[in-house]
């Protein structure tokens, strides 16, 4: 009998997609193209998926999620997470169970799908923090970390119940998001 | 000098010892011919001259055969042989005043014999040979006496030199004189003769011994002189070699000084240079200390920065591998609950759906623990290990396995489950750990970033201070390489040293040179004088020289003088004489150089003159010696004459005696002039003593030569 293919397996070929008029600008502004770094700008991560990951991790512990709208683009392949740090591939794979369910594991493109909105609530996270805190504010280093060290801990409910309590949610008065 | 007597004894004609006493003044020997009036005289000579009337002018009395022996005492010998040995001997007394030679007036006695020894014959008779005339064997015998009774004999050789002393040699010869021998015994042919005379009576000897010494001493000067011109040479040898010495010296002082003040200068130069390089050193000291300090900084910066930057990389690993999950362990949580919760339902659905399985089979995780804890949890029962409860406990194990497949899509899910449900507890643990890591990161980061900060501080004040070095010294300063400099400050060093050595060593030249300039100038000084007028030896050369002329010319004068004065003397002796007879005389001429006499009349023309006229001219200059001798040596001799009127007339005779006693202190004639007039005589004032011989007819012995002299 011809084994079923793994989750990861199922989503190393998928490429996340990625909003073009902010995400891609977050990605590109933050993100070093290919790994080559531009010694003029000021990239914190030295690939695209980092940035993207970063997004993501974001959405969801805040529990952001944001259809995405407009034109997407991609840039890599899950298989790119996996292969550079596999604790984060499966993080967010993980993050997605955990926000969706196990049924989710049983869905591909629907778990990308939700990485994809996560990191596209992320990208929406960081964009309030830099309208909040200034456009280079993550210019520096140590912000990216006082973004982590500024996250608290938090307690997530049953997939079944509703978490809405502590999601980021975006108002729709332009303002961003708020905890 | 008077003479007291003589004695002679069997001497020719005087038989054994007869003695004849002598007064001061005229002593007249009077005797007729034949008496012994000769051999009297003869004793004189014997005495004097060791020479005897007869004789030739230069024959010895030791190379004749002429028999100065009394024939009597000679016969009386052969005859009677009584004696084999017979004593001839004359002897004279005499008295001299002090004299520069003796302070006290001294009695002379002078004795010549002859003692002769006679052979005996065949038959016992003496005999003798004439050969033993000759003077061999005899003997001179002088010895005085003075007023404290001292005495002293002089025999042979010493008693002719002190017999010399008495009569000397010159004047001996005018002393003694012989009328009819007269150009025998005094050889006026011979212009030496009166030559000899002369310097006698004269300071001319002195002036000639002057003379002689001054020449010696001028000899002597001149070799002094050479030597002197010499050494005077070599100093003036000297005195150039030093003038050209200190000269050298000079020269080479003015140069060692100039040498000496360049050194001083080029010293201070190098000092000053030296001063620079060093001041530049102690700039460039600061400068290198500066710029390592400067490159240790860099150097510890970009160490920093490095650090800094991988920790920045570091970061950036870590947040992209495990920060970033920061805050979400609720999630992780989550997804755990929910692979739980589906572990869960299908283990639900197994139990409800697959009948296979039988009812209260454990699972494996139960059956695992009771085959831990070797126990039947079911029946609470013990089940060891291999026993039959274990293998039955253990049997069951993998039963779930055996469960007959459930829902494909609940399989899947089970497989993707199985798949990521080992993540969560384990990025749990590690995300545990992320506020730790990163602050231990931060501090660490921190850290560095304060070192590098600080760093960057110090780099920065390094910098401002070598651009202060820079704005005071230059951007030359750049370009100045120390160990140039240092190369630069070793010549310096090197070039400092030969001048320390050098100054010093030509400070000693220097002092040197002086002190040899001033040596050589003390001895410069010392020969600088020497002008050859200015020596004592040239001076004295010039002195002798002036004496040399002074007494040649007083010689000249002198003899001149003395000619003269001889010739006066003489003439008027002559005169004083000749005018009694009135007769013509012929006045004597000396020459002036060679002292040759000769004879002019009254005009100053040549005249011979007859036999009389040169007789009494010759004695009349004979008496002019001897008289100008006594006045001017203050020493008067006696005039023994024997004869000495053979040529004249009675009265003529008689006023040449009287002017002789007038001439002489003692004189003693021995004539057979005046026979006839002994009476007479004996009366006259100028007459002192008249001694008669006669012929001894009784003791003439037969076949002799000779009467025996008998004094009356």
């Amino acid at each position: 009998m011809m084994r079923e293919k793994t989750i990861s397996e199922e989503i190393y070929g998928l490429e996340p997609k990625i909003e073009k008029l902010k995400s891609l600008q977050i990605i590109q502004k933050y993100a070093r193209n290919k790994g080559q770094r531009n010694s003029k700008t000021t990239e914190y991560f030295d690939m695209q998926w980092e940035a993207f990951a970063w997004a993501a991790i974001i959405g969801f512990h805040y529990d952001k999620r944001k259809p995405l709208t407009g034109g997407t683009t991609t840039h890599f392949k899950f298989s790119v997470i996996n292969n550079n740090s596999t604790d984060i591939f499966y993080s967010l794979i993980l993050f997605t169970v955990a926000q969706d369910g196990y049924e989710i594991l049983g869905k591909p493109r629907s778990l990308v799908k939700s990485i994809e909105e996560y990191a596209n609530g992320g990208f929406d996270i960081i964009f309030s923090i830099l309208a909040e805190k200034g456009q280079d504010y993550f210019d520096y280093d140590q912000n990216f970390l006082q973004e982590v060290i500024d996250r608290k801990p938090k307690s997530f409910k049953n997939t079944k119940e509703s978490s809405t309590n502590e999601r980021l949610v975006d108002s729709g008065d332009g303002k961003g998001f708020s905890i | 000098m008077i003479i007291k007597n003589i004695s002679l004894t069997n001497f020719k004609s005087y038989y054994h010892r007869n003695d004849f006493e002598f007064k001061k003044g005229l002593n007249i020997i009077s005797g007729h011919e034949g008496s012994g009036k000769s051999n009297l005289f003869d004793g004189f000579m014997w005495l004097l001259f060791n020479k005897i009337n007869g004789l030739g002018k230069n024959q010895r009395l030791d190379e004749s055969n002429v028999s100065i022996v009394n024939d009597k005492i000679k016969n009386e010998f052969f005859i009677d042989n009584s004696s084999d040995k017979i004593n001839c001997e004359v002897e004279i007394e005499l008295t001299m005043p002090p004299s520069s030679s003796f302070a006290y007036s001294r009695e002379f006695k002078v004795t010549r014999r002859k003692e002769i020894s006679l052979n005996k014959d065949s038959n016992g008779k003496n005999f003798f040979d004439n050969t033993v005339w000759n003077n061999y064997g005899s003997e001179l015998i002088v010895e005085w006496t003075d007023e404290k009774f001292n005495t002293k004999p002089f025999y042979d050789h010493n008693a002719e030199e002190e017999l010399n002393k008495i009569f000397p040699e010159k004047i001996r010869k005018y002393i003694w004189f012989q009328g009819e021998q007269l150009n025998d015994l005094l050889d006026f042919d011979n212009k030496y003769t009166l030559g000899k005379a002369i310097e006698h009576i004269s300071y001319l000897h002195a002036f000639e011994h002057m003379s002689n010494i001054n020449e010696g001493i001028q000899e002597l000067l001149v070799k002094k002189n050479q030597n002197l011109l010499k050494s005077h040479n070599k100093d003036k040898k000297n005195f150039d070699r030093l003038m050209s010495e200190i000269k050298i010296d000079e020269k080479t002082l003015e140069s060692n000084k100039k040498k000496l003040s360049n050194a001083i200068l080029e010293l201070k130069g190098i000092n000053e240079a030296r001063k620079k390089q060093k001041n530049q050193l102690t700039i460039l000291a600061g400068m290198p200390i500066l710029q390592k300090e400067e490159g240790k900084l860099e150097g510890q910066l970009n160490t920093l920065k490095e650090h800094v930057s991988t920790l920045n990389d570091q970061e950036r690993r870590k947040f992209v591998n495990l920060w970033m999950l920061k805050g979400t362990e609720g999630l992780f949580k989550k997804a755990d609950s929910e692979i739980e919760k589906f572990i869960t339902h299908r283990l639900s659905l197994a139990a409800e759906n697959d009948k296979q399985l039988e009812e209260g089979t454990p699972g494996d995780a139960l059956i695992n623990k009771m085959l831990e804890k070797k126990r039947c949890i079911i029946c609470d029962r013990e089940a060891p290990e291999n026993s039959d409860p274990y293998i039955s406990i253990k049997s069951h194990l993998d039963s779930n396995k055996k469960l007959k497949t459930l829902d494909p899509h609940i399989e899947l899910l089970n497989d993707r489950v199985r798949d990521i449900k080992s993540f969560p507890p384990r990025i749990s643990n590690r995300i545990a750990n992320i506020d730790k890591s990163i602050l231990d990161f931060q501090e660490n980061i921190s850290s560095k970033t304060k070192e590098r900060n600080a760093q960057n501080i110090k780099l920065k004040n390094i910098k401002e201070k070598i651009q202060d070095l820079i704005n005071e010294k230059g951007e030359g300063i750049l370009n100045m390489n120390p160990d140039n400099i240092n190369a630069t400050l070793t010549r310096l060093d090197n070039d400092a040293g030969i001048m320390n050595r050098r100054i010093p060593a030509l400070k000693i030249d220097i002092s040197e040179l002086e002190n040899s300039i001033k040596q050589r100038n003390e001895s410069l000084n010392k020969l600088k004088d020497p002008g050859v007028k200015d020596f004592v030896e040239h001076k004295l050369t010039l002195y002798t020289t002036f004496l040399k002329t002074v007494i040649k010319e007083q010689t000249i004068k002198q003899r001149i003088d003395l000619i003269e004065k001889i010739e006066n003397t003489a003439n008027a002796i002559q005169s004083n004489i000749a005018e009694i007879n009135n007769v013509v005389i012929v006045k004597v001429k000396i020459d002036r150089d060679d002292y040759s006499l000769s004879f002019v009349d009254s005009n100053g023309n040549p005249n011979p003159g007859h036999g009389a006229q040169n007789t009494l001219a010759k004695m009349s200059i004979i008496n002019a010696i001897v008289k100008i001798s006594s006045e001017m040596q203050n020493r008067a001799y006696p005039f023994i004459a024997d004869a000495p009127t053979s040529d004249f007339g009675s009265q003529f005779t008689n006023r040449f005696i009287e002017s002789i006693s007038n001439t002489y202190e003692q004189s003693i004639i021995i004539t057979k002039d005046l026979v006839e007039e002994v009476t007479k005589l004996k009366k006259m004032k100028y007459v002192s003593n008249v001694i008669e011989i006669k012929k001894d007819s009784e003791n003439d012995v037969a076949l002799s030569t000779n009467s025996i002299t008998k004094i009356l």
